[in-house]
């Protein structure tokens, strides 16, 4: 048997981590996808005072601590038994619409534009995000720059500080916004919901344009068929911020709808062998393997399942982005992987009109965001949509409200089973005993991987100057037949 | 960001990397808070970013200096590497698995015409355990504190060469 290693995490060498398992025939026989677990985060919490947890699981992530920053503070809110007035809510989504802007930008640009503008068998010295600008204009990346800017500027003008936030309290935030600050922060809005739209006719020219793109979307090798979850508002519409967690089924029909609160009776949590990460699945359904299907208790938290779950979005542009998308794909439910990206830029603009919307509304001026604390109900549940997936924070403490117990589930976790599934999926597309394998090849599979936009929990900073993807062919042996670096 | 980046020019910023609650990822932090006083014209920030977030960190400076933890598996725990980050140089990818790394990104700024240090000096401190949750760094790490202090304040010709 041959061994093929993917290891696109060099921080965390020999945890992160793609295997791809080939038979004496060559083909593939087998995938572990396997993540690193930061450890000790319960042990380290227990004891701390639960105010103090919102700045430290900020400092979980390097690349959405304001997700976990208001899981943690909607968590909190419960261990203190007070529900955030209106006002409170309002002023941290419109945080957190910045936040999706930032972070959706990045993504597109950064991973997922490459693969379709330069080609996903392009030269990766060129299949990056010089290679785009350099395809679509210096101008265009100049506005790629300024709006990734804007989304992070408008957070820190919100929240008071700038990657780190220090600003969810019991209850409140730390700090109103000022008139000066609400100005800068709409103006800024507005700009982003102009870019959002820019991005999506770039998605249509870029994608919907080429056949050949389409056609690779929605190829068997990457599609996988298995059930979606997301929060949703009163109107079963998208929210990031608040709602019911809702999932429907590989048919599109519902199976589940709760409340956050009870997550535990709802999913259930798996336990390999082989990795350091559990996987979660539905007790509606049950385990059942890592298989598709009506019957799988395998879902789905990504920009993608939050579309295919809900009934649509809340602002008027994203709607008809919605619309269109699914009058493109086919309808609901849409299963193609690869369709994450456009999915991605629906939610890309509704973040921006929502933050455009919330900056317009005037309790967002309320001066009053710090309530007075009476009483510790003990216990706590946050969770919010992380631009990654659907993010939990569970916590309890005693009566002086000091942490005795830590739950967190991220929004990898949950696609966990899943991302191994796509992986599988497009390793088998692309490789066989036929193929000499290439960067090309890699990629492919790769881009099975990157749709998720998976987070490891990991610093960001990452040194090594180590080849971020390392395949190896390996015998049955372990004798290394051939290995490519990239 | 900088409200006027044009208010950094001439300056050197020197950047500690890391997260003060994971082990030994915290060495980069603790470097520069170590630094004792720098003249002017030197600024000294810390940060948990990558990719095209730090190049805005670093708009408007003439030179730069980053420390940061390194998991390269390549020498012990401990070892202090100084590195360059430019055209000509080692350039250690500081990539993030959710954006651009930070070569590209520099490359790109300065496509935009963006005022960022042409050459980046980069003080790597081998590391043992950078993912266990704790406040206190491993002790081969820890022993390395006053090394790689040296080695920056050498960098920014506070101290003079062996």
């Amino acid at each position: 048997m041959r061994q093929v290693t993917i290891d696109p995490i060099s921080r965390l060498e020999g945890h992160g981590k793609i295997d791809i398992f080939l038979d004496d025939d060559g083909e593939v026989q087998d995938v572990c996808f396997q993540v690193p677990e930061l450890r000790g985060f319960e042990r380290f919490c227990v004891g701390r005072p639960v105010e103090e947890l919102p700045r430290i699981v900020s400092k979980i992530c390097g690349v959405c601590p304001q997700a976990h920053h208001l899981a943690s503070g909607k968590a909190v809110d419960g261990v203190f038994g007070i529900e955030p007035k209106s006002s409170v809510k309002k002023l941290r989504e419109m945080y957190y619409m910045a936040h999706y802007v930032h972070s959706h930008i990045a993504h597109f640009y950064a991973l997922a534009a490459p693969d379709f503008v330069m080609g996903p068998d392009a030269d990766p010295a060129v299949r990056n995000v010089l290679g785009v600008v350099g395809k679509v204009g210096l101008e265009i990346g100049g506005e790629v720059l300024k709006h990734r800017r804007f989304g992070q500027h408008a957070q820190t003008l919100i929240g008071g500080s700038g990657p780190d936030p220090v600003w969810t309290l019991p209850g409140g935030v730390s700090k109103p916004l000022s008139k000066e600050e609400h100005a800068e922060v709409l103006t800024m809005g507005l700009s982003c919901v102009d870019f959002a739209q820019f991005s999506l006719q770039l998605f249509r020219d870029v994608v919907l344009g080429n056949t050949d793109y389409v056609n690779l979307v929605l190829s068997d090798p990457y599609a996988l068929i298995v059930n979606d979850m997301g929060l949703v508002d009163a109107d079963k519409k998208v929210n990031f911020y608040d709602g019911m967690v809702r999932v429907t089924g590989t048919d599109g029909e519902e199976v589940d709808f709760y409340h956050a609160d009870d997550y535990f009776k709802h999913i259930g949590e798996r336990v390999e062998t082989w990795s350091y990460l559990k996987f979660p699945y539905l007790l509606a359904k049950g385990w059942s393997g890592y298989v598709e299907g009506i019957d799988t208790g395998v879902y789905r938290a990504t920009p993608l399942s939050r579309l295919n779950c809900s009934e649509g979005m809340a602002t008027s542009g994203a709607q008809a982005a919605y619309e269109e998308m699914y009058a493109t794909l086919g309808g609901k439910p849409v299963h193609a992987t690869l369709a994450t990206h456009w999915a991605r830029l629906v939610e890309l603009l509704y973040a921006a009109e929502r933050w455009v919307e919330l900056a317009g509304d005037p309790e967002i001026m309320d001066q009053d965001v710090r309530p007075e604390l009476r009483n510790v109900a003990g216990e706590g549940v946050g969770c919010v949509e992380a631009p990654r997936g659907t993010l939990t924070h569970h916590y309890k403490t005693d009566e002086n409200a000091l942490v005795t117990d830590v739950n967190i589930v991220v929004g990898t976790t949950n696609n966990n089973a899943a991302i191994s599934m796509s992986i599988g999926k497009a390793a088998r597309g692309v490789i066989n005993k036929d193929v000499e394998l290439n960067q090309a090849h890699l990629n492919m599979v790769e881009m099975a991987f990157r749709a998720y936009d998976p987070c490891f929990s990991c610093a960001t900073h990452f040194l090594p100057g180590q080849a971020p993807l390392h395949v190896r062919l390996r015998t049955r042996n372990g004798t290394i037949l051939s290995e490519i670096k990239r | 960001m900088p409200a006027d980046a044009s208010a950094e020019r001439g300056r050197c910023l020197v950047l500690g990397l890391g997260n003060d609650i994971l082990r030994d990822d915290r060495i980069g932090l603790a470097v520069v808070r170590g630094l004792g006083g720098v003249p002017e014209g030197v600024v000294v920030r810390e940060a948990a970013i990558g990719g095209m977030g730090l190049v805005e960190v670093f708009e408007g400076f003439d030179r730069g200096l980053i420390v940061d933890a390194d998991q390269s598996g390549a020498v012990p725990p401990g070892t202090v590497r100084h590195m360059v980050l430019g055209p000509t140089g080692q350039n250690p990818s500081l990539r993030s698995a959710h954006d651009a790394d930070l070569p590209t990104s520099l490359e790109l700024a300065r496509r935009l015409g963006w005022h960022v240090p042409a050459h980046i000096d980069v003080v790597a401190i081998e590391v043992q355990d950078a993912i266990t949750f704790d406040e206190q760094m491993t002790p081969a790490v820890e022993a390395a504190l006053p090394e790689a202090i040296q080695l920056v304040r050498r960098l920014l010709e506070l101290e003079p060469e062996d």
